[in-house]
């Protein structure tokens, strides 16, 4: 697997650039992988979005229904892809370090 | 002459030994898991024509399957007669395969058409002595078969050679015997070709070389063309079962046993009991996750909750 | 150089290092405006040096699989053995009586007339490039058959089927190589002589699997592995599941008005609906609009909540019969404990092609299966649905699963459900069994590591794309009206929306995508408001 190195940021990810230790996240790794979705910045928005993410991936450990994400966090798909411009699961999961979705999806 | 009589002889044996073990290996493989491709001609009300099937009906295995064997007929003999599937997709080559194997049918059909003038001398009717309405038809159905065969033939050999070498599509996938086999099979058109201009009676040298055959007779005259001829004609129908060319009857098989093979599972019914034995096969692949030790069953590495990989 | 003027035989697969042909993007496949300009469209990204350093299997310049390279020459070595240790069980009854017959056919048989060609999207797509020609890898694997498999004399063998050297640059290349045709069998289907070259790739990919452990990640460990082991390829147990879909019935009955509730594990149900789990998580509407519609027709229906019987989909199909049957088996006896009068495959192709055909000899034939579209048909014949075509009037044109329709003979169920909800619906052309794959078959709609989604686009998925655009040529191309895909498959869903998103045809041209259901349940007169909101979409 690739090292993606970035400022004092170190972590390995996988060919999509997704962690491959999720349990190695933390802030600073956010901002490294926003780095590589075109995210200069993390919002409040940003945070609000990855926060959710995070906590739904503790509890069942995989990523929330999108349809759910924008429920429960309130942002419509539209305000997401603008937040994450390669969307939620490409995307703000990468950012928030959940490992890269599987199966049909 | 006895020579080539006896090389007959063991080029027909030949021929029939390997085309019928050939036919027990294929036909005693096991039973394979259904691999059809649609359209499937035998599927009944008017569905073979679009390429549907039973599935389109709902709880179809309520229903009574109705086969359509007139439906395979159809697929079948416009596909042996005038190589239909090459002619639609592939028609550059058709130009040249057609009359190749074209003339092969005529030659195939003079076969029959003399061991049949053969047959009926030997119990006595020489169709071809007296004024026979019928032997006339056959001596002249023969005659024209033979032109038109070596003449379409040798067009086709000409044709697929050139292509064979000049198109990289086929000379990159052509091995050495590829051009052995077309000059092979074009070399019984260019004999008969050269007999029938040598301005010799080709009916019947031809005829009187098959009633030799079957009563071993020695004084029987032929042009030496007609020994090339029939010496290269034995030898191919010997070689014929051993190569690729075989597709003259496995084409059976990869349509009837594969591409048109949808026979449902039916429990209790003789393919479920042969699927069942299969099922108790033993494994050996050797990738961990399968599990396999060489002696556990299909049916026991399918049913296990597999290992936990490392 | 273009890739299609490099000049490759069969041979060299096993000489030299690295790329064997570096494929770029070509325009032989042509898109009409404003997609007809190859330098405007989305690029193709060439490989990293880590991925460089990582893998082995160059071929083409991409990575599908990812071959670890060898550390060592004894483990190069190891690796040889195992392969033709692989190929060997690969022609013997007990090993591969599953296909064993049919592949032998196809190896023995083959005229190399290619006439088989033109029909594959890949090789068209990719201007011809010779190692995509869908004889290439079979030619291969036959003779290597015929070399190591086929007694007799070395010789006589070589002036037959030719030569070739045996060896780990030829085994990575193959791997990836088996991993570059989508099994559509298009191809198939011209062969005059009834050879399958789809098949061949099939057979391949088994090899290195069950007897090398190759196969991609996305269908092995995180497919089906994951699958027995969890319940679900993408990963949601049972409580997840149905924590989902409890949450999609909520969404549902906001959304039509009335109550909508899915019934879990009932005994004795007549129908058990095995969705693939992917359209839960991604698609929430196509299996919310299914509930929809078992709700108006009266029929008694359920989910299973037991590991595996959430998820329909069985990659095994792709890349391993052991796993496959595992997870045939597993579906089979899930319906059996249940009582159920039949499974109802979901909108999913290779699910349908599993349970209704490929897996009907492994389970043993008393299990019955009925595919969606089959299933919906008879539900609108029934009457029970008000519904009003007008509601549907937008341009929509159908793609045709390869599983559903080339492999299982289901070809008009749909169409003549279109032909009943959506006035403006047109064919694409060719369709029905002589469609073209989406370009995310086999597995390719799930498989995104390194360049591989690229390679997706620009050649297994071009042929369908052009198809998509030329069905709407009636209509602006230019206009964001929306126009609707309608593909009843979740795996061609997910290759159609990467097509989509990657060539900014929504944006562009307003094309969306989406199942057969939900234009029926948009067709349903009593509910108030269009099921299908294209700005959700």
């Amino acid at each position: 697997m690739p090292l993606f190195e970035w400022e004092d940021v170190k972590i390995m990810v996988d060919e999509d650039g997704f962690m491959e230790n999720p349990e190695e996240w933390n802030e600073r790794v956010a901002l490294a992988l926003a780095s590589t979705e075109d995210v200069t910045e993390l919002t409040e928005d940003h945070w609000k979005i990855i926060n959710y993410l995070r906590d739904y991936f503790k509890q069942y450990g995989i990523a929330p229904m999108i349809r759910k994400l924008c429920k429960e966090t309130g942002f419509s798909l539209k305000t997401i892809y603008e937040l994450f411009p390669s969307g939620p699961a490409k995307g703000a999961c990468k950012v928030a370090g959940l490992a890269k979705p599987t199966g049909c999806v | 002459m006895i020579i080539i009589y006896i090389l007959t002889i063991l080029s027909i044996i030949t021929f029939l030994v390997a085309v019928i073990s050939k036919i027990i290996r294929i036909s005693s493989a096991p039973v394979h898991l259904r691999w059809e491709l649609y359209p499937v001609p035998h599927e009944g009300g008017g569905k073979a024509k679009y390429g549907g099937s039973r599935l389109e009906e709902p709880d179809w295995w309520e229903k009574k399957i109705h086969k359509d064997s007139l439906g395979e007929l159809k697929v079948m003999v416009p596909e042996i007669v005038f190589l239909k599937g090459v002619w639609e997709h592939n028609k550059q080559l058709w130009l040249g395969s057609y009359p190749f194997h074209f003339a092969l049918y005529l030659f195939i059909a003079n076969i029959a058409l003399f061991t049949l003038v053969t047959f009926l001398k030997l119990i006595g009717y020489d169709i071809f002595l007296s004024n026979n309405i019928f032997g006339q038809i056959i001596y002249y159905a023969i005659f024209i078969f033979a032109w038109t065969g070596s003449i379409l033939g040798l067009i086709g050999t000409i044709r697929l050679l050139f292509s064979r070498t000049v198109d990289p599509n086929l000379s990159k996938y052509s091995s050495a015997s590829h051009y052995f086999n077309i000059l092979f099979i074009g070399s019984l058109y260019l004999t008969v070709f050269l007999w029938l201009i040598s301005g010799r009676n080709f009916v019947a040298e031809m005829a009187n070389f098959y009633y030799g055959l079957v009563t071993f007779s020695t004084a029987i005259e032929i042009p030496i063309v007609a020994y090339w001829h029939i010496i290269l004609s034995l030898l191919f129908i010997a070689y014929l079962p051993f190569t690729h060319m075989s597709h003259f009857f496995t084409k059976y098989f990869t349509y009837h046993q594969v591409r048109w093979e949808d026979e449902p599972n039916i429990p209790s019914s003789k393919l479920n009991k042969k699927l069942s034995e299969q099922l108790n096969f033993p494994v050996s692949w050797a990738a961990p996750h399968i599990g396999a030790d060489g002696t556990k069953s299909w049916l026991a590495i399918a049913t296990e909750i597999p290992q936990k990989e490392k | 150089m273009s890739a299609k003027k490099i000049d490759i035989k069969v041979t060299d697969i096993s000489k030299g290092q690295g790329v064997l042909v570096p494929i770029e993007p070509v325009d032989d496949v042509k898109l009409p405006p404003p997609y007809d300009k190859l330098e405007e469209l989305p690029g193709f990204r060439k490989l990293g040096q880590q991925s460089l350093d990582k893998y082995d299997g160059y071929i083409d310049g991409v990575i599908a699989v990812g071959v670890p390279k060898p550390q060592s020459e004894e483990e190069e070595q190891k690796l040889v053995e195992s392969f033709l240790s692989g190929l060997m069980k690969l022609f013997s009854n007990e090993n591969n009586w599953t296909f064993l017959q049919p592949l032998v056919l196809s190896m023995e048989h083959c005229a190399k007339c290619q006439t088989c060609n033109h029909d594959c999207p890949v090789y068209e797509a990719s201007g011809e490039v010779e190692i995509y020609r869908p004889t290439y890898r079979a030619e291969v694997l036959r003779r290597l058959y015929f070399k190591y498999v086929k007694p007799g004399s070395p010789l006589i063998k070589k002036f037959q089927h030719g030569d070739i050297e045996l060896n780990w640059t030829l085994i990575s290349r193959l791997v990836e190589l088996s991993y570059r045709c989508t099994l559509c069998r298009r191809c198939a289907q011209s062969c005059p002589i009834g050879v399958d070259n789809g098949l061949i790739t099939h057979e391949l990919r088994k090899l290195f699997s069950q007897e090398m452990g190759i196969a991609p990640k996305e269908l092995h460990e995180k497919g089906t592995v994951q699958q027995l082991e969890v319940g679900s390829s993408t990963g949601m147990n049972s409580l997840v599941v149905k924590d989902n879909v409890e949450f999609i019935d909520e969404d549902m009955s906001e959304k039509v008005g009335f109550k909508v509730e899915t019934k879990w594990d009932v005994e004795g149900a007549d129908v058990l609906l095995i969705h693939n789990a992917g359209e839960i998580l991604a698609w929430p509407e196509n299996p919310g609009a299914f509930a929809i519609l078992c709700e108006l027709a009266g029929i008694k229906w359920t989910l299973s909540s037991e590991a595996v019987g959430y998820d329909g989909v069985n990659y095994g199909l792709f890349y391993d019969d052991v796993q496959l049957a595992r997870i045939v088996v597993r579906h089979a006896e899930i319906a059996k404990k249940l009582g159920v009068k039949k499974i109802v495959m979901g909108e999913c192709g290779h699910e349908s092609k599993v349970l209704g055909i490929i897996g009907e000899r492994i389970i043993g034939g008393d299990v019955h299966t009925e595919n969606a579209l089959t299933f919906m048909e008879n539900i609108i014949n029934s009457g029970k649905l008000n519904l009003n075509p007008e509601r549907n009037y937008f341009p929509v044109t159908l793609h045709d699963p390869c599983n559903l329709v080339r492999i299982m003979g289901v070809v008009e169920p749909q169409r003549r459900i279109l032909r009943k909800i959506a006035p403006k619906f047109r064919e694409m052309e060719p369709h029905g069994v002589r469609n073209y794959c989406c370009g995310g078959g086999s597995g390719f709609a799930v498989m995104s590591g390194n360049n591989f989604t690229d390679w997706r686009m620009h050649f297994s998925g071009k042929m369908k794309f052009k198809q998509i655009l030329d069905a709407f040529a009636d209509e602006d191309l230019t206009s964001n009206s929306p126009k609707y895909v309608c593909a009843p498959c979740s795996n061609c869903k997910g290759q159609i929306r990467d097509i989509l998103d990657f060539y900014g045809a929504k944006e562009k041209s307003g094309i969306y995508y989406g199942g057969l259901v939900e234009l029926i349940i948009n067709a349903v007169d009593d509910i108030k408001e269009p099921f299908i909101d294209f700005d959700m979409m």
